[in-house]
């Protein structure tokens, strides 16, 4: 039996892993991909972890660092291993796995650690009308098919809002020989950090248009332009000013919603703006012995602060067990 | 010349302005001192960290993240692309490792910036590493 058990390998898990074996915990990590790091594998860019390392390091960068943290600890790694449901019993929680090797294991622990992040809001969940073609895509997709996969998913796209990802893509997709024609905002302000307007859409001349958004897509196969439009103070369309773009790709940077599937299951209640769970100065769930960190619990915007929750739900882990315990 | 500081998320609004009777650069508005420099640079020749991802030898791991060991002129990014795109990275590598020298002769090299394919023994032993 597990003191604790954590799901999820990105920054919060390996973060919560690290420090519980630190505090002497008998910990098991949980990775659904072949590899830790979450998201941060597919982030190739610089500016994390200033505030952690005080240096300026790439994604990848951010999570070797504690990848060969975890090296130096006793914390059990599954990999490529699947979550497939938990159950609460007694004292103690048992989770149902699922991987190639061993098929369906069951895993104990006393404890457990959402550290699920977040999942992007996709095209179904705004208002766009027209067929559906191929060629529209969320930032984080088309970042993974770039830099992952090396695949250039479009070769003319228009990018829809100004989040973080979706300026970054701009200009990593400028980079790698796409034209980015545009990036509309429905807000009159852009939403990603004013250091990003600065080094990915002004250093590559890319348009950006506030109060403006995609109103319409339009091809069969493969997308072919879309449609947009000025928007008034509510973000309503304003008649008359449509107007067609052409185009290959629609990036959508719309938004992130921490992922709470697994932990909905057990019973989990989540707050109704945040869509994280309701927890206390502890981090602790309206379960006792499941605690939230990371993205999961809300979005972050720098991973430096997802690392420092994924170490306070670890030490709340620790003190709720000697508690139990003591 | 206006301009913001990217060195950190803050993003300081720099005001950089030549002096025309002492013909000196001051930088105003920065939060710390990096700013000054940053601004300084801004002003002279803008330079920039280029990451990007180069092609590997191997089918499961199509791409590793790489990075100018330093910030290069802003005007060689294209350039510096272009460079890059015949080289191939042969694994294991790790972060750290220099996979391409001395890029357009600028004296910086290009890094790999997370390990692939490195055995750690460690790993291993513990939980599973199915393939």
């Amino acid at each position: 039996m597990y003191d604790s058990m954590i799901i999820g390998g990105g920054p919060a898990g390996l973060a919560a892993a690290i420090e519980l074996s630190r505090l002497g915990k008998k910990v098991v990590l949980i990775e659904r991909e072949a590899r830790l790091g979450g998201i941060l594998k597919q982030c190739i860019h610089d500016g994390f972890g200033l505030k952690t390392f005080g240096c300026s390091l790439t994604g990848p960068e951010y999570a070797q660092r504690f990848m060969h943290h975890l090296d130096e600890t006793d914390v059990t790694v599954y990999l490529k291993t699947f979550v497939t449901d938990i159950k609460r019993l007694e004292s103690e929680f048992c989770a149902w796995t699922v991987n190639r090797q061993e098929g369906v294991t069951l895993i104990e622990a006393k404890s457990i650690i959402l550290a699920t992040g977040c999942r992007e809001r996709t095209g179904k969940q705004l208002y766009i009308s027209g067929s559906r073609p191929s060629g529209i895509l969320t930032a984080g997709t088309a970042q993974y098919l770039v830099n992952m996969d090396g695949l250039l998913p479009c070769k003319k796209c228009v990018i829809l809002g100004s989040g973080d990802i979706g300026l970054i893509m701009a200009r990593r997709l400028t980079l790698e020989g796409a034209e980015v024609v545009g990036i509309y905002e429905v807000k009159p302000e852009v939403s990603g950090l004013k250091r990003n307007v600065y080094q990915c859409v002004y250093d590559f001349d890319i348009p950006l248009h506030l109060s403006k958004t995609v109103v319409s897509v339009k091809g069969d196969e493969r997308l072919e332009s879309v449609v947009v439009a000025d928007v008034d103070a509510q973000h309503r369309i304003i008649a008359g000013t449509e107007e067609e773009v052409p185009c290959d790709g629609l990036i959508l940077s719309v938004g992130l919603i921490p992922e709470n599937e697994m932990a909905e299951k057990i019973g989990v209640i989540l707050d109704e703006k945040s869509k994280g769970p309701q927890v206390d100065e502890q981090l602790m769930t309206n379960i006792p012995g499941v605690f939230s960190c990371g993205n999961a619990l809300r979005v972050f915007d720098l991973v430096d602060a997802v690392t420092e929750s994924g170490v306070q739900a670890a030490r709340a882990v620790n003190l709720y067990l000697e508690q139990k315990e003591g | 010349m206006e301009t913001v500081c990217i060195l950190c998320p803050k993003g300081c609004v720099l005001n950089v302005q030549m002096d025309s009777d002492t013909q000196t650069l001051t930088v105003k508005g920065h939060a710390c001192p990096r700013g000054i420099s940053y601004g300084l640079a801004e002003y002279h020749q803008p330079l920039r960290m280029l990451t990007t991802t180069l092609k590997t030898n191997s089918e499961d791991q199509p791409r590793v993240p790489v990075k100018t060991s330093e910030p290069i002129p802003k005007t060689l990014l294209f350039k510096a692309m272009e460079a890059m795109d015949h080289i191939t990275v042969a694994l294991p590598v790790k972060m750290g490792d220099i996979v391409m020298k001395d890029l357009l002769g600028l004296k910086i090299d290009v890094v790999a910036t997370m390990d692939f394919n490195v055995t750690t023994t460690k790993l291993e032993r513990r939980g599973i590493n199915a393939s």
